[in-house]
């Protein structure tokens, strides 16, 4: 066999692949539908695995039910991202800049205080009320934010001034602002340290199921935990493509891809479906997220989603930008390269994924199955 | 005909941004009419229809539909109240079927209808019945302009509001697209808005028509008297 085949570097090829079409799925839509590149979907991968991690090793809940849950603690977190940051660069709302501005400012706010009590408490052995009860604030913010978001697409906080058509760079710098603050907020709450993902106890199902070989060929083995990456990720395209294109609210996301305001005057509520397109890939993030760290075993911190949220939004330009399609298949041709990479020059793995991603701008900037013209990210 | 105004606009004033289009426009549409809203490139058709789905604020004044303040409201709440725009240009989905446009104009529809008002669309206009499973944006020009009345009709419309429904077509097919709009009005008394460069076409079809002038109802009258007025025959009619 050649020195870079090997049935390992098959494995590894898909299980990266589908990790990163996961994450790409969430670039690519967003994108589709408001053409902003929403840099802070990366951080929302890692607070899915934060959230996952303390749900499944802190408060033993068990592993399906964790990800299910990280999955909605997401969903909500990306109403309220879209409903604080880029909201207010669509519409004029004053009730809702208000919200915005201070719901991010007291937490901030909240997240600091969080910080230094927990340093402070390094010293005296015991726990506080006082934290617990900043970090139950520290949570309800973003739940208050969460409720605030759904009232205000529903035109309950009053109605919109106007809309705004905000240029393309404060929107770029709003996002990279978010993601900034994302990281900052984890790394406050969280600290610097690199968490593991537990090993799972023997007999338990997620045992069985995660660490048994699945297949042998050759010198591989393929394992549990890369073979449910796959088949959770070819299950949730199957659904997604299934949603996009069956259901009326695929059906509605598809139209305010194409035109909003025509979208509008079918009688669509426009911030609504923006609104569930940021639920779906935040979501997804997040799944992608947990599965990934399983299969790594660790690498759990406030900067992680850094790497893998590049690259896959590498993988969504490479694909085509706002094509689902093209997120899947340029998720897994990054992974592709990243895989053979890996296997002599394991350190530029990196290089190689973006090499490809400038080779695809150079060339073909639309991407594999965008439109040309269509690109102007 | 009933007499009541179904839709009331009162000295309305709207535009984008710090350019105002229109300077208080005034009309009214009553219950089972059809009134053409005329005028030339940049008078603020366009903008008078858009004001009032909503699409673009209104600075000042009020809209009225069947009494009720809509001066304020969300298009698609605009839209749930029974106003249904087929806007200019086509502005159709591209990339979706003629099936899926047509769906898309019943977003709103909770009833069971839906598929039968699809065949009653294919009755029609039938060559949207043989495109069905084609892309919209694949269609000629008179397809896309039948098939974008039809997906505002889907909605079930009591107010239609029809802008430039014969830009860019043939004599024949504006004909026929305009004989559908007029038997519309008959048979089914949906009420009916259209805005038209052609004026003559317009004028033929309506009952009533309003001409406007740079962001200003110029005049208003019956069709039939304003299409024997001198200034609306050297002004728009080329006569």
């Amino acid at each position: 066999m050649s020195e870079f085949f090997d049935w390992s570097v098959l494995f590894n090829a898909l299980t990266l692949g589908a990790v990163y079409a996961l994450i790409a799925v969430g670039y690519t839509m967003v994108y589709g539908i408001i053409q902003l590149i929403n840099f802070a979907h990366g951080e929302v991968f890692m607070i899915g695995t934060f959230a996952g991690l303390l749900l499944f090793a802190q408060l033993s809940v068990p592993l399906s039910l964790a990800i299910l849950l990280a999955m909605l603690v997401c969903l909500m977190l990306g109403v309220v991202i879209d409903f604080t940051a880029y909201l207010p660069l669509r519409r004029k709302h004053p009730l809702a800049d208000t919200i915005s501005i201070a719901g991010l400012t007291g937490f901030c706010g909240l997240a600091i205080a969080y910080f230094l009590l927990a340093r402070a408490e390094q010293s005296q052995a015991a726990a506080s009320g006082l934290r617990i009860a900043l970090g139950v604030l520290l949570a309800a913010i973003p739940l208050a934010l969460f409720a605030l978001a759904i009232c205000g697409l529903y035109g309950k906080l009053g109605r919109p001034k106007a809309s705004v058509t905000s240029d393309r760079l404060s929107a770029l710098i709003t996002a990279i602002g978010m993601s900034l603050s994302l990281q900052t907020i984890a790394q406050l709450v969280w600290g610097a340290d690199f968490y593991v993902f537990p090993p799972f106890a023997k007999e338990s199902l997620a045992h069985t199921v995660f660490e048994s070989d699945v297949l042998t060929l050759g010198s591989a083995t393929l394992k549990g935990k890369e073979f449910v990456i796959w088949v959770v990720t070819a299950a949730l395209m199957v659904g997604l493509n299934g949603l996009v294109h069956r259901t009326k609210i695929g059906k509605a996301m598809r139209a305010c891809a194409q035109d909003q305001k025509t979208a509008a005057l079918m009688g669509v509520n426009v911030d609504y479906v923006i609104a569930v397109t940021f639920m779906i890939g935040s979501a997804l993030a997040a799944i992608a997220g947990i599965l990934f760290a399983i299969k790594v075993g660790g690498n759990i911190y406030f900067r992680m989603g850094y790497y893998p949220g590049v690259i896959a939004f590498a993988a969504a330009v490479l694909g085509g930008i706002g094509s689902i399609r093209g997120a899947v298949v340029g998720g897994l041709i990054i992974g592709a390269t990243q895989a053979v990479a890996q296997v002599k020059w394991a350190e530029y793995d990196f290089a190689f994924a973006f090499g490809l991603m400038i080779l695809v701008i150079l060339f073909r900037p639309w991407g594999i199955f965008g439109k040309p013209g269509a690109a102007r990210a | 005909m009933s007499d009541a105004a179904m839709l009331r606009l009162e000295e309305v004033h709207s535009g984008y941004g710090p350019l105002e289009v229109l300077h208080g426009v005034s009309l009214e549409i009553r219950h089972g009419e059809i009134v053409t809203l005329i005028g030339a490139n940049g008078a603020g058709k366009t903008t008078t229809l858009n004001t009032v789905c909503g699409l673009v604020p209104a600075t000042r004044g009020t809209i009225l539909l069947d009494g009720e303040d809509i001066t304020r409201l969300q298009p698609y709440e605009i839209v749930a109240r029974g106003v249904a725009q087929s806007p200019e240009g086509r502005r159709l989905f591209p990339d979706m079927t003629v099936l899926e446009n047509l769906e898309m104009g019943a977003y709103l529809r909770r009833d069971g209808d839906v598929p039968a008002d699809i065949e009653h669309m294919y009755e029609l206009f039938p060559i949207l019945a043989d495109r069905r499973a084609q892309r919209a944006g694949s269609l000629s020009g008179g397809e896309q302009q039948m098939l974008a009345i039809a997906r505002a009709l889907m909605a079930r419309p009591r107010l239609l509001l029809l802008d430039e429904p014969s830009l860019g077509l043939a004599p024949l097919i504006c004909r026929q697209i305009f004989d559908t709009v007029a038997k519309l009005n008959a048979d089914e008394g949906v009420t009916v808005f259209i805005v038209e460069q052609n004026a003559h076409a317009a004028l033929d079809l309506a009952h009533r028509a309003y001409v406007l002038e740079t962001g200003d109802v110029l005049m208003s009258g019956a069709a039939s008297a304003l299409r024997e007025d001198p200034r609306v025959r050297a002004a728009y009619l080329g006569e």
